[in-house]
């Protein structure tokens, strides 16, 4: 039988202090009562009584130094993580958490990851640090970061605390975003918390992220005013972390709670989240100093309880909330943001309970490597492999630069130190005015492009350098507005630009002249005049097209690409499909049945043309998935499980695609449903409803789902095109355009995505641009409902009103004389 | 293409070009239509389906045959920037053109780019993002033309005045000279078409073109897309509040708006009006002028 100990003492350490009244079997016995289930199978052994955890240290005063350097490669350290929780895996099969049946192995892999994937998601803010500051200011982040310090042990702490969540919550990349959103979802379902939060949208989260925390905490601020005070209480009572009772109002319970949660040295403690400012939050960014101290990581409790890996029992527990809240709310699915990494959590297989034989037979089946290729495949492995290769040649590039002429910086900043005299007066007087004084994005561009100017191969290491000098030891980067003008005098002066950007800063809210508090908050503020332009612009005068033309280098070459794929693709389907026609016109229907038998379920051709037509077909067949698999793609099932590439290997194989007119009649679709309970494909009615109505999901979602998706369910002939003609010019059709997306855009918009991030660090437009991509990419975040209505009222249009359209319509072909 | 070979070469061709591909096709009557199937079998019913498979195979062809001439001018003298300038403006490189001359792929590309330019694939980046959400879609049905007509007839003339003069005053002279002869047919068709079917259906609807010749000519213009979205707005004009709500807010709405004030004045007229442009297939052959009924001659 499992030891307690361990999970005793990170109890105790998660909360800690609570719990030290009560012996190690009297916690063990109130938490088998509490948590059914869950600790059942642990004993304490002989003579191992648990002492209590010693309350936390005090809190050091003061930074100790610099945050810890990097250790190793990052790709290195998460494989190396990877073995570890293969390891757990291995050890513990078969253990309680799986035979209680809570959880598939492919989830508890999945759980495990999500470890990783914080790291990753801690990870982000230092790869944009790379890209914008250069390796100096981002190494605090890595090592945040890889480690797992503040930002991923507190929303992990946050996780488990709110009991509801687990490791596969969507993340906003921002450890205070995330670490409220995580507060609030263990209230409510995820999309209304998010909605709460006024974050109710990937791009306003990234947003509120980028633009600046504050308001995403003001707003949650707010939000949780709203949560009903008997889910606080309720919650509390069960965390044991506040005193229940009518006498704790909503305010000091959601405010207590939060603060705990932020309560980290530097940082807000034990307060209520009402009382809570911009400013003070604004210390709480990695790197913000504050009034003397420095955020120094994690307090000793957080250390104890990171130094253990997370035991499968409290993954079980996460997996069963989960089950609870899906049966409490509906099935909350939230969409992850990750955005270029796959969604390792794809839809969750409700009612996982009594699985217990498939959980062993395919855990049986799995071997650690196969695991660890399973996991390396879908955590965004190649991300850190991307940061390693970025290290490297960051490294290399600043080997072979040119030394920067450091007399003449300490010079010009000297002289440009002080204008700064009179500053911090005047940003103590903006902070009481409450008025911005935070950089804008763009601007921190504006600033990294001057400064390119003035110095080659100006980078992060410089920016930290010049920052030194210019806002004193220890800073390194400009941090408010005043500071952006000096910086910007100073780039100015260095290079000898002679206004240059003047209009550029006008554009976006100020200018570049004396200091003015009058006019700061104008120029803190993005510009709301450019937004609004921006806007009308992107949603009603220019095409995609054009507007992503206008989001520069990146955004001209994600408009080329766009093109690119849909031009080469229709080609290639036209071709296809005009050889097709050649093979096939002049069959009859009885031959035209022998191709389908052939293609479908490898029977012989026995007339003379239709063989030949098989075999022009299959040949076309066969070298479009040669390349898909060329292109790295992947036939999955939807709990992840991957297909061998050999699949098609032989003989047969020809798309199935539904006839829409049998689903979307009633007794087509009841048909489809009965035949999937009498061939035992599913349980009952209810269960064949869901099944069939995500075949059909993932068969009409952006990716092909003829060729990306495994074959999960069988229905009767009829329900499918068998004519080969139709069937075969639509599979060429999506097919290719298929293809060539992979090849362009990447497996997963790999390519697509950077693009629109590079879009995001030159400051233009980068929302817009992923929206326009996911339009092309036939993304829709409409409601099904206003889809549906939208065309019945067109279908209405089109029916009273088009009757001699045709008559219009034919004299169309004189546009040709036009355009050449 | 007279003969029936070349029609069927020509119709290959556009096929090869992805122009007539059924995934085209079908995309138009979509964006026409919503994915309704009983608006796009209409529309292939009445032969919508098939001028657009008729327009995309005449683009595709004249696509061709504008690159093979194009490729020609070149070849007779290689510093002809015209001819070079119009060849990248198909997505071909002149460089090669020269090296290699003209390859399969060569001209099925300029048929595709050709085909797009002037037929209007409802790809979504071809239009504004309002325009591809649901809400968008209706308010700018029917409108998605007169969008792409504008920025057709901005790219054709604009862009060509700056690069090559000589072209964009071709272009202009083209679109003065065959523009009006083109919309006068069309509109010409659709007005005997609409009195006939009026006559056999012995209903009192007679529709008759605009005598002054400014105004037909105008509406000739406007018919082919000559003013983009200036002829729309032109047009909308004529037809009182009923047009500018048409132009702003789309039909439905248009539609929505005018049930309401007929309903609010209890104007029977009115009513019966909508009810019968509102009929299903029917509706624009029901609707319209009523004929003029000869003076009292007593």
């Amino acid at each position: 039988m499992p030891d307690a100990k361990p999970a005793l003492t990170k109890f105790r350490a998660k909360f800690a202090g609570s719990y030290d009244d009560m012996s190690d079997p009297q916690l063990l016995s109130a938490l088998k009562k509490k948590y059914p289930g869950t600790y059942d199978d642990l004993t304490l052994g002989n003579g191992s009584q648990v002492t209590a955890t010693a309350p936390a240290a005090p809190e050091p005063e003061s930074s100790s130094g610099p945050m810890a350097p990097v250790f190793g490669p990052m790709a290195e350290q998460f494989s190396s993580g990877l073995d570890t929780v293969i390891e757990g895996l291995s050890a513990k099969k078969g253990e309680s958490a799986l035979k209680s049946g809570l959880m598939a192995p492919i989830r508890a892999g999945q759980a495990a990851l999500g470890m990783g994937q914080m790291a990753l998601t801690g990870a982000a803010p230092a790869l944009r640090a790379v890209e914008n500051f250069g390796m100096t200011v981002a190494e605090p982040f890595l090592s945040g970061s890889v480690q797992m310090p503040n930002v991923a042990a507190i929303s992990r702490n946050v996780s488990r605390l709110g009991n509801l969540s687990g490791p596969d919550r969507p993340t906003t990349g921002s450890p205070i975003a995330d670490t409220i959103v995580e507060v609030l979802v263990g209230f409510l379902p995820f999309e209304r918390a998010l909605k709460l939060a006024g974050l109710g949208s990937k791009g306003k989260i990234l947003k509120a992220v980028r633009d600046e925390s504050p308001k995403s905490v003001l707003a949650v601020r707010d939000a949780l005013k709203v949560v009903p005070e008997e889910k606080i209480q309720q919650a509390a009572s069960e965390l044991k972390l506040l005193p229940a009772g009518p006498e704790s109002t909503l305010a000091d319970n959601a405010g207590v709670m939060t603060g705990q949660i932020l309560g980290q040295p530097g940082g807000l403690g034990p307060r209520k989240i009402a009382d809570v400012t911009p400013i003070e939050v604004n210390r709480l960014r990695p790197g913000a100093p504050v009034a003397g101290r420095q955020p120094t990581g994690l307090r000793p409790q957080d250390t104890a309880m990171l130094s253990e890996p997370m035991p499968f029992q409290d993954v079980a527990r996460v997996a069963a909330r989960r089950e609870q809240q899906e049966r409490q709310f509906g099935s909350v699915v939230p969409q992850r943001v990750f955005g270029a990494q796959p969604d390792p959590f794809p839809v969750l297989p409700r009612g996982i309970t009594g699985k217990v034989q498939e959980v062993e037979r395919t855990l049986d089946a799995a071997t650690p490597e196969s695991i660890k290729q399973d996991l390396l495949e879908i955590s965004g492995f190649r991300t850190y492999q991307k940061l390693d290769n970025q290290f490297a040649e960051e490294a290399a590039k600043r080997q072979s630069r040119p030394a920067i002429d450091t007399a003449t910086v300490e010079a010009k900043a000297a002289q440009h130190s002080k204008h700064d005299s009179a500053l911090p007066a005047q940003e103590a007087a903006l902070q009481e005015q409450k008025m911005p004084i935070e950089i804008s994005k763009p601007q921190y561009g504006m600033l990294n492009r001057l400064a390119k100017q003035a110095l080659p191969d100006f980078d992060g290491q410089d920016m930290s350098y010049i920052s030194s000098r210019l806002f004193g030891e220890g800073r390194t980067a400009p941090r408010t507005i005043h500071e952006f003008k000096t910086a910007v005098q100073f780039f100015r002066d260095l290079g000898q630009q002679t206004g240059t950007l003047d209009a550029r800063a006008l554009a976006l809210g100020g200018d570049l002249g004396p200091v003015d508090p009058g006019r700061m908050a104008t120029v803190g503020n993005p510009s709301f005049l450019r937004r609004l332009y921006q806007g009308i612009d992107s949603r009603l005068v220019s095409s995609g097209h054009v507007y992503l033309a206008k989001q520069g280098k990146p955004g001209r070459q994600l408009a080329l690409t766009i093109d690119q794929v849909d031009s080469k693709s229709g080609i290639r389907a036209g071709k296809a499909v005009s050889e097709l026609e050649q093979v096939t016109k002049r069959l009859t229907p009885p031959q035209l049945r022998q191709v389908h038998r052939a293609l479908d379920f490898g029977h012989e051709a026995a007339d003379p043309a239709a063989a030949r037509a098989v075999s022009v077909l299959r040949q076309n067949l066969d070298s479009m998935w040669e390349e898909f698999v060329s292109l790295g793609g992947e036939v999955r099932h939807t709990d992840g499980r991957k297909l061998p590439a050999t699949l098609t290997d032989g003989k047969a194989y020809f798309p199935h695609f539904i006839k829409r007119s049998y689903l979307e009649s009633k007794d087509g679709y009841n048909t489809a449903l009965t035949h999937l309970v009498q061939t035992g494909q599913a349980e009952n009615l209810g269960e064949a409803d869901r099944i069939l109505r995500s075949f059909i999901s993932r068969h009409t979602v952006r990716r092909f789902g003829n060729m990306e998706k495994a074959r999960e369910i069988n229905l009767p002939e009829q329900f499918y095109e068998t004519d080969p003609v139709k069937a075969l010019k639509l599979y060429f059709s999506r097919g290719y355009h298929r293809l060539e997306e992979m090849r362009h855009f990447g497996r997963n918009d790999e390519v697509a995505i950077g693009l629109v991030e590079q879009i995001r660090a030159e400051g233009r437009d980068a929302d817009s641009a992923q929206r326009i991509f996911d339009s092309v990419r036939g993304k829709s975040n409409h409601s099904e409902f206003a889809e549906n209505l939208s065309g019945a009222l067109r279908s209405w249009n089109v029916l009273r009103s088009m009757a001699l359209s045709p008559i219009i319509n034919s004299t169309q072909s004189f546009q040709y004389r036009f355009s050449d | 293409m007279t003969s029936r070979a070349g029609r069927e070469e020509s119709r290959d061709f556009a096929l090869r070009a992805s122009a007539t591909l059924d995934e085209a096709i079908n995309g138009v009557l979509r964006e026409m239509g919503g994915s309704g199937n009983i608006a796009q079998t209409y529309l292939k019913m009445i032969g919508f389906g098939a001028t657009e498979r008729f327009n995309r195979t005449v683009s595709a062809v004249a696509g061709k045959n504008y690159a093979e001439q194009l490729a020609g001018t070149l070849r007779k003298n290689p510093a002809d920037k015209s001819a070079s300038f119009q060849l990248s403006r198909l997505g071909l490189n002149p460089a090669t053109i020269m090296e290699r001359g003209l390859s399969e792929d060569d001209l099925l590309k300029a048929a595709q780019t050709v085909t797009r330019e002037t037929q209007f694939s409802p790809r979504p980046q071809n239009l504004p993002l309002f325009l591809n959400s649901p809400s968008g879609k209706v308010l700018f049905q029917f409108k998605t033309f007169v969008y792409n007509q504008t920025k057709l007839i901005k790219n054709e003339i604009l862009q060509n005045v700056k690069s090559d003069p000589a072209a964009a005053s071709r272009k202009i002279l083209m679109l003065v000279a065959a523009a009006p002869v083109v919309g006068e047919l069309g509109l010409d068709a659709k007005m005997l078409v609409r009195n006939f079917v009026a006559g056999v259906l012995n209903n009192d609807v007679h529709v008759d073109r605009p005598s002054a010749l400014v105004d037909r000519i105008i509406e000739d213009y406007a018919a082919v897309g000559s003013f983009g979205i200036f002829g729309d707005i032109y047009q909308s004009g004529k037809y009182g509040e009923r047009g500018i709500t048409n132009l702003i807010a789309g039909p439905t709405a248009s539609n929505l708006m005018e049930a309401a004030v007929a309903t609010g004045t209890g104007s029977t007229k009115r009513l019966e009006t909508l009810a019968k442009r509102n009929t299903p297939v029917l509706g624009p052959l029901l609707s319209g002028p009523k004929k003029k009924q000869p003076p009292a001659l007593y």
